[in-house]
């Protein structure tokens, strides 16, 4: 064997984390093995910290250490206006760009047969309940642009308009910077049918 | 360098890595291979609309050891609003999973391709009943495929007259005097029987004109489903765990015990 157990097992633990292969699993294990024993512990405790503490806030399924995550406790946002994201990190972006001030619903995941998600995996009928009950008029679906993404938010929009709620989806198109003569027949089509008077 | 210019329809799309998709394609010259779609998850990836599930595009594709990588494609036909509706999804999702477990790779399946092909259009196209082109994709894939099941007559005297009953272990129907004393059978009635006998030999552009009772489509969906499972390694099917799922979601809502 090249290498003693415990770097061959840290390394299969490395290699568990999504985009490590095998090299950078080796290369991140001689970065460890190389750092101060102080920096591993901390490094160490900081994970077991983090997945003992953080779990899905109660009202919109944001990672957070309380009940009730900073974004839903936060009483200077609209309560009437829910945008529906996939992952924390899509909610991340739209939170950078400081234009959108109502509450969020993560649904972890899009309906997906491969994935072996369907309506109750995703808690889809929790966000009908919040709809229902929790004061929201408007919903804005912000799940990925692909085929996953549209029929999560094509079933998402039926079961909310008999609640006669508006429900909305984030505009597709070109992206910004990008040359039209390089876009593809479908963004194209998607552009054009997403037009607005100007 | 290694190149194949071919049309390819994309039976699976998964995230590969930080930015990259890994696709099986089934492409009209070589049947079923993986491919890498470099960048394609990057918001301005050129390649990102024609990777999705549900496209038949034209693909230029580079040979690397074990995967072929997409370095170009034009979309052809996209059918990507079968994903409008919730049950067309499931169903379609459930065609490219059938293709891609059932297909082995390296071989060339044209027949496969035109009929998948076929049968996402008739999703778009609202007049096929959903449950008959189910059947029909099921049939027709496992009859080019070699596992052509016998419902002409009965497996064993041929008795073309019925009524006839099928085993998890027949390969097609028998009749009542035919029939395995001590084994489970289960029916297949005079219906079911020539909605079977029709589907197998119908012109893929006439299913939107097919239609059968609920019984008849519950005796197919059970004899196709069994047979799938009996006969071919396709294993368990996401597919069918989905369309349950869904099925079950749109009971609970009619029923009134969705939370609306």
């Amino acid at each position: 064997m090249l290498f003693s157990p415990a770097i061959t097992r840290l390394v299969d633990v490395f290699r568990r984390l999504p985009g490590i292969g095998p090299k950078t699993a080796l290369r991140l294990v001689f970065f460890v093995l190389s750092m101060e024993k102080e920096e591993v512990e901390e490094m160490a405790r900081a994970l077991v910290d983090a997945k003992r503490r953080v779990k899905h806030c109660a009202r919109c399924r944001n990672l957070t250490e309380q009940d009730i995550c900073s974004v839903c406790r936060d009483e200077r946002r609209d309560q009437s206006l829910l945008c529906v994201v996939q992952e924390p990190r899509d909610m991340m972006v739209i939170e950078k760009t400081g234009q959108f001030k109502g509450l969020y619903f993560i649904l972890h995941g899009a309906l997906s047969p491969v994935e072996g998600f369907g309506p109750e995996e995703l808690k889809i009928p929790d966000l009908l309940q919040l709809m229902k009950t929790g004061g929201v008029k408007e919903v804005i679906i912000a799940t990925n642009p692909n085929v996953e993404g549209d029929a999560t938010a094509f079933y998402i929009a039926g079961a909310a308009r008999p609640l006669g709620i508006m429900v909305s989806r984030i505009g597709f198109g070109l992206p910004v910077g990008g040359d039209l003569e390089y876009a593809d027949e479908l963004t194209m089509t998607r552009a054009l049918e997403g037009r607005r008077e100007i | 360098m290694k190149l194949l210019n071919t049309r390819a329809l994309v039976l699976r799309s998964q995230p590969l890595g930080e930015r990259d998709r890994l696709l099986s394609l089934l492409t009209w010259e070589r049947g079923k291979l993986s491919a890498v779609a470099p960048g394609a998850r990057k918001i301005k990836s050129k390649l990102a609309a024609g990777v999705d599930y549900f496209t038949c595009g034209s693909f230029l594709l580079h040979q690397g050891k074990s995967l072929y990588t997409v370095n170009q494609l034009e979309i052809e036909t996209n059918f990507s609003r079968i994903g409008e509706n919730i049950k067309d999804y499931a169903y379609g999702m459930y065609f490219a999973e059938l293709a891609e477990k059932l297909l082995e790779e390296g071989e060339s399946y044209p027949d496969v391709f035109d009929l998948l092909l076929s049968c996402w259009g008739h999703l778009l196209d609202k007049k096929a009943d959903r449950d008959v082109l189910a059947r029909f994709f099921e049939l027709r894939i496992l009859s080019i495929l070699g596992y052509h099941p016998h419902f002409q007559d009965c497996l064993y005297c041929g008795d073309q007259l019925g009524p006839f009953f099928w085993n998890y272990s027949s390969g097609g129907v028998f009749c009542g005097k035919c029939r395995p004393g001590e084994e489970v059978v289960f029916p297949f009635s005079r219906g079911t029987h020539a909605l079977a006998v029709r589907l197998l030999s119908l012109f893929p552009g006439k299913i939107a004109n097919i239609r059968a009772a609920d019984l008849q489509k519950k005796e197919l969906q059970d004899f196709t489903w069994h047979f799938l499972q009996y006969w071919t390694a396709a294993g368990h099917l996401k597919g069918l765990s989905f369309l349950a799922k869904v099925n079950n979601s749109e009971g609970d809502k009619k029923a009134g015990n969705a939370p609306e």
